[in-house]
């Protein structure tokens, strides 16, 4: 019975770790990002003494940089969409070079 | 007519009203930050999180019919209900599901009354449990057998234990970092934050819905299993899929308000990057957990997503009383559920000696009776989308001449 006990507390942390670590990736990472991404659309800033001073919107440097976070972003969200889906059909998201490819669950 | 028959009626109405009470109390999983933050008006939010919801539910192409497997020995591995249950149409299995039903249906309901974000999965599980206590020897899954992630202490326990602080730990970094990178710019960046935040919350609502609806439909038809009508164990009727879909976007839809106030404006006071951060940081651990095979709460996630995005914003409130009140329900959810199952199953098992369909019948009042009761109570200090952004001045009060 204990020894049921310490084996399933095991596997329980080794997955919360697991989750913890990816969620740390994509749920700190991906709003980190995006709000880059918004950041750099909205122009660069150039603070004055008493308060932001708006400047023209988009530096095109910072234009490219907001693509490209959102293009990442859209990534992460395409692929947990395909983890849902996969979730309803009984299937699991594996990566093949990167794309999210949709596989039955191992049992 | 067979009694059994009416029974089964009974189960599979009573299956579909929890479907919907689990819409109307997790709306606020996905809604409160949007709603908090004015990222979608309040009528928007739920219209957008009930849509997530069905098709979320029409996403559940197999359904795993095991879906009481993982705390109670009920069905066998492939899903069937197990001999001992099986006689009479499964009379005996049908009291024990509907029991379970009832006690997951009053407490969520009870939970709502007062506002508290508590887990309609657990109450479903919890009520399950219960029943199952009461009507069969030695049936419960404590601990799974150490070879995967099984029973209460594994699929339930730990899970609620750890799922709130991971996603709280999540949210409090995410919050900190996107502040950092916002920096002085909050009221420009506040628009473009938002389709963020929208899009983090409907994947926790596609998600909801594929993963509760789900537990629904395999209910129903494990009943529909034991009462004979059906024999599939590897596919589910079309009418309980669009059924409980149906019933889990009606209930989002109505939106559980007490709940949200609680969620959106009871436990943090939530700016436009945190509730980014709060909504990405649910929707990862959600996800993560769904790919890593981790059974988890939504409700917990996202609550614990909350008040770490309160946690992670310099100088913001928590009102830590208001999360003590909501751990404190988490914690007695699962026994609270379990006992009002077993109760009802020792009222309508001692009915049912006497007359089948009475027993069934006893079952059915005391819900309808216990629902009303509450339903008549909330009209006392209604929350509605008009009201559900005032100023907290603490949560629903539930007056001492209680009529209720």
């Amino acid at each position: 019975m204990s020894s049921t006990v310490s084996e399933t507390l095991k596997l329980v942390f080794e997955a919360a770790w697991h989750v913890l670590w990816v969620g740390l990736v994509l749920g700190a990472g991906l709003p980190l990002l995006f709000a880059l991404g918004v950041r750099s659309m909205a122009g660069h800033t150039v603070t004055g003494e008493d308060g932001t001073v708006r400047e023209e919107a988009g530096n095109p440097l910072g234009k490219v940089l907001a693509a490209i976070c959102f293009l990442i972003c859209i990534y992460g969200v395409v692929t947990g969409i395909m983890v849902i889906v996969g979730g309803g059909q009984g299937k699991i998201v594996e990566f093949h070079n990167l794309i999210p490819t949709l596989v039955p669950k191992p049992h | 007519m067979d009694p059994a028959l009416i029974i089964l009626v009974c189960v599979v109405g009573t299956a579909l009203f929890f479907d919907f009470t689990n819409g109307f109390h997790d709306t606020g999983n996905a809604v409160a930050s949007s709603i908090a933050t004015g990222a979608l008006k309040p009528k928007t939010a739920v219209a957008l999180a009930a849509l997530m919801n069905l098709l979320g539910a029409f996403l559940s192409v197999a359904v795993a019919l095991t879906v009481t497997n993982s705390v109670v020995r009920l069905q066998n591995d492939d899903g069937t209900p197990i001999p001992e249950l099986s006689q009479n149409h499964g009379q005996a299995l049908l009291l024990i599901i509907l029991s379970g039903l009832v006690g997951g249906i009053l407490w969520n309901m009870f939970t709502w009354l007062l506002g508290l974000p508590s887990s309609s999965s657990h109450a479903l599980f919890g009520g399950i449990i219960g029943a199952t206590i009461a009507g069969l020897d030695n049936s419960v899954k404590w601990v799974g057998d150490g070879s995967k992630i099984d029973g209460v202490l594994g699929k339930i326990v730990m899970p609620a234990v750890l799922s709130p602080l991971i996603a709280g730990a999540i949210a409090t970094v995410g919050t900190f970092l996107v502040y950092k990178v916002i920096g002085n710019r909050l009221a420009d960046t506040k628009k473009g934050l938002r389709w963020g935040q929208i899009s983090a919350a409907s994947m926790v609502s596609l998600a909801h819905g594929t993963n509760d609806a789900q537990k629904t439909m395999g209910v129903i038809t494990l009943a529909l299993i034991a009462y004979g009508s059906w024999d599939h164990t590897d596919s589910i009727p079309f009418w309980v899929k669009l059924a409980a879909a149906a019933a889990i976007a009606a209930g989002t839809y109505l939106g559980g308000w007490r709940i949200i106030r609680t969620l959106s404006r009871g436990l943090v006071d939530i700016e436009a990057p945190q509730g980014m951060a709060a909504d990405g940081a649910s929707a990862s651990v959600i996800l993560a957990s769904s790919h890593l095979g981790f059974a988890l709460s939504t409700t917990q996630v996202a609550s614990g997503s909350i008040l770490g995005s309160g946690v992670g914003r310099p100088g913001a409130h928590v009102r830590w009383s208001v999360a003590g009140r909501m751990v404190l329900a988490w914690l007695i959810t699962l026994p609270a559920a379990g006992a009002v199952a077993a109760l009802t199953w020792f009222i309508g098992h001692t009915v049912a000696q006497q007359h089948d369909l009475l027993g069934a019948g006893v079952v059915m009042v005391i819900l309808i009776a216990g629902a009303l009761a509450m339903y008549l109570r909330s009209k006392q200090d209604e929350v509605t989308h008009h009201n559900v952004g005032e100023i907290w001045e603490g949560a629903p009060k539930v007056r001492k001449n209680s009529v209720g």
